[in-house]
């Protein structure tokens, strides 16, 4: 029946309450607008994000990763530690999410630095005018650009095709007198595009141009720190370090610091792990969030966006254990428990809708795992027995079905438990 | 073996909208008729979020176009298609590729029901972006049911004191009025034919 | 002048609307439904009062037509099945499509808007016939119901959405 009430000057509409909470957690928010709303507390991991910046500040060509799972707040420590740099006038941090930028499936050595070496040129000359006829820069650094340029995005080279040949790779024109053929561009692929697997390009050839560019910034007692985002999603450690190691030996030798993030196989799991570590000055471990009556950070991240507008203490202290720790869950399942209310037409989150959106997170995790694996998250549950060197039981750690609350202890996922299929009892 | 909450494609839409007309989600296909349901998603994902929708299919797709097409523009709403015919790499590499994926507005993942196996296995920080905003393709409440039919027969023959037969009678000797009541009432009936 | 003349211009009116219906085109009937539904989900969104548009709103599709129906074909006092306004007035109405070659035809449809009680007058309500009346002067096939049944004031043809416009951003306002 119709009601006669109509709202009240100034009073939000339902949508509007609901939507001003979902904007607070929103999961897929870039960082940078998250740090910048004043939404994320910044002593959540000690403040990590101080160390690694005075440590890369106080050693210039120190090298320290970051190693954390999915949705554990890697870019913000980091974002929060180029914050804390700026804020020193004689360093200039350089923050680069090599994901966005190219396809990083595809890099090999020398992405880094190339990256890196364009990020010093549109830092000193936007637009990258400066460096071209006429530009204020064109005369210290229009030559070392052009390399970084060609080094980066590839060039074009003026080859002579002899008739009935491809482009030969290393033809010599003193014998092409008797040929007959023409002359045609050949374009050269660069770093930050996907190579063809027949060039191998020198990472010395990019040396020089960085040099130059690093020791002009220099000359205004400016040291660089670099901060490279996006090398976790190399979830292979193989992987991740033939993609690193020579750019980053690179950067030591021009003693420019480095903060990385790296995937968690480069502290769990046998072999190659260990030596990657070894070749950092530090390597600090962002791991998952403790949730405990002792434990109240997860309740802090909650109520520095507000959560008291939609979300009662119960339910709070529900979704705080349920997300395992797991920052981005904590959020998601914040929000997706006040859609569960939109919904259902409901004023406020409930127990009922905090369940579901449990279910569906945990129903998520799920799927996907085979007998065995779901034989070892059991194990691990019932007798805290998890073999971390087994690369079957470190994929479990990066597709976060198992958590890592330090380096030696680890439980499964309290959403992924809630669902999980529990064995028969066996019959006296 | 627990199952995913079922949406039909308007609420999905309204999720959509109340976050802001953000987000990622993935919606689990129906089993028949899939390329139809995907119409009827792109069609609710317009009228709720009043965006344009894009399909855009993911096998065809290199690095550079998925991240280009994706960012052109980058506010209306995409649905990204054809999980089931990723290869495990493929999987990966649109995995490593997340943060160049992130744009303003929402992503829809379409995947057949055995792709979030694939998801969770080799997309860990796509997977993560989802969360569990996971729903099966759900059939559209705004179906009148057969008992909502019935009754409104009823309260047309008690409001003109007629019955179906006799209004069929009348429509096809052309003596029934022009009213809207009866042109509804003869659809009802499944006698469009008559109309 | 006369009556005789009056029943002329009624009849070349009612031409008029023919002509106008024939060539008018709307969406799909799918796409018709979806952008209604969306269209009062919004409206119910901006409202104190609750709406479900998603349970008020039905349709029924046979033989190339399409029913798409909210609250019942007559109103005889408010029911849960109405649209109801924060000014206490209520809505319901029917509308029939007809798939047509690029989307489809406005067949008939009726908007029954009823004001909050004790209101003159108290109702008034948007009609299409399917053809024409044999006396188009006093029934035109397209019309506005000024809250008295047998007073049809000639009315053109519309968009769906044009008509809900009406009805939520001027009769409501002015309730």
């Amino acid at each position: 029946m119709p009601s006669s009430l109509t709202a009240l000057q100034g009073q939000l509409s339902r949508r509007d309450k609901f939507r001003a909470y979902m904007q607070a957690f929103n999961p897929t928010a870039p960082a940078r607008d998250v740090i910048e709303a004043g939404l994320v507390c910044e002593d959540l991991h000690q403040s990590l994000y101080r160390n690694l910046a005075a440590r890369a500040d106080l050693e210039p060509g120190s090298q320290q990763l970051l190693v954390g799972g999915v949705g554990s707040g890697k870019t913000t420590e980091m974002l929060l530690a180029r914050r804390w740099l700026l804020a020193q006038a004689h360093v200039l941090p350089l923050y680069i999410d090599v994901s966005k930028a190219t396809d990083l499936g595809g890099l090999n050595t020398g992405s880094l630095v190339a990256s890196l070496g364009l990020s010093i040129a549109a830092h000193l000359a936007p637009g990258f005018k400066d460096y071209g006829p006429g530009g204020k820069l064109k005369a210290e650094l229009g030559g070392p650009f052009d390399k970084l340029w060609s080094y980066a995005y590839g060039k074009f080279e003026r080859v002579y095709v002899a008739e009935g040949d491809d482009f030969p790779d290393d033809f010599d024109l003193d014998d092409s007198e008797d040929e007959k053929g023409h002359y045609t561009f050949k374009r050269i692929p660069g770093k930050l595009r996907p190579p063809m697997p027949s060039l191998e390009r020198e990472i010395q050839d990019i040396r020089e141009p960085l040099a130059e560019f690093l020791s002009y910034l220099r000359k205004t007692q400016r040291e660089i720190v670099v901060i490279f985002d996006g090398l976790d999603r190399l979830l292979d450690a193989t992987k991740f370090w033939s993609v690193v190691h020579q750019d980053l030996r690179l950067l030591r030798q021009l003693k420019v610091s480095v903060l990385a993030t790296a995937p968690l196989s480069v502290l769990f799991g046998a072999g190659v792990g260990q030596s990657i570590s070894d070749h950092f000055d530090r390597v600090h471990h962002l791991s998952v969030i403790a949730s405990g009556p002792e434990n109240t950070s997860l309740q802090s991240v909650l109520e520095k966006r507000r959560a008291s507008e939609l979300l009662n203490l119960q339910e709070a202290d529900s979704i705080c254990y349920y997300s395992g720790g797991v920052l981005r869950d904590l959020i998601s399942l914040s929000r997706d428990a006040a859609e569960e209310a939109y919904v259902s037409d409901r004023d406020s989150i409930t127990a009922d809708d905090v369940k579901k959106v449990v279910h569906q997170l945990g129903t998520g995790y799920l799927r996907g795992l085979g007998p065995r694996a779901i034989q070892t998250l059991l194990q691990l549950q019932n007798s805290k027995s998890f073999d971390v060197s087994l690369p079957a039981n470190v994929e479990l750690l990066l597709t976060r079905r198992v958590l890592e609350c330090s380096s030696t202890d680890f439980r499964v996922h309290p959403a992924l438990l809630s669902v999980i299929p529990q064995p028969e009892p066996k019959r006296a | 073996m627990p199952e995913f909450s079922t949406e039909p494609f308007f609420e999905i839409a309204r999720r959509l909208e109340v976050r802001g007309e953000t987000g990622w989600l993935a919606v689990l296909s129906p089993a028949t008729d899939s390329t139809a349901a995907l119409d009827e998603l792109q069609t609710e994902l317009q009228s709720v979020l009043q965006k344009l929708t894009r399909v855009i299919q993911l096998e065809a797709s290199t690095f550079e176009k998925l991240r280009d097409t994706l960012h052109q523009p980058d506010d209306d709403a995409v649905i990204l298609s054809g999980g089931a015919g990723l290869t495990p790499e493929k999987w990966r590499t649109l995995d490593i590729m997340r943060s160049a994926l992130e744009r303003k507005g929402p992503v829809i993942l379409w995947l057949a029901p055995d792709d979030i196996a694939n998801l969770a296995n080799l997309a860990p920080n796509i997977r993560s972006l989802i969360g569990g905003s996971i729903f099966v393709a759900g059939p559209d409440g705004g179906i009148m049911t057969e008992t909502e039919r019935q009754y409104r027969l009823k309260q047309l023959s008690e409001h003109f004191g007629l019955t179906g037969e006799e209004v069929v009678r009348k429509a096809e000797a052309r003596e029934l009025p022009h009213d809207p009541e009866f042109v509804e009432w003869l659809v009802l009936l499944d006698r469009g034919d008559l109309v | 002048m006369t009556l005789e003349r009056a029943r002329q211009r009624a009849v070349t009116l009612d031409s008029q609307i023919d002509r106008q219906l024939a060539e008018h085109r709307l969406d799909s009937p799918a796409n018709v439904f979806s952008e209604i539904r969306a269209y009062l989900l919004r409206r119910a969104d901006e409202m104190t009062t609750r709406n479900d548009p998603y349970q008020l709103l039905k349709f029924r599709r046979e033989q190339g037509f399409e029913v798409i129906v909210l609250g019942p074909q007559f109103d005889k006092g408010p029911t849960p099945q109405h649209f109801h306004f924060d000014s206490g007035a209520r809505l319901s109405f029917g509308l029939t499509l007809r798939e047509a070659e690029r989307g489809s035809q406005v067949v008939s449809f009726r908007y029954h808007y009823a004001f909050p009680d004790e209101r003159s007058p108290q109702y008034l309500r948007f009609d299409l016939n399917d053809g024409p009346h044999t006396d188009p002067l006093a029934e035109p096939r397209c019309h506005l119901h000024p809250g008295i049944e047998d007073v049809r004031i000639p009315f053109s043809v519309h968009n769906p959405i044009e008509i809900l416009d009406r009805i939520f951003f001027v009769l409501e306002r002015a309730t």
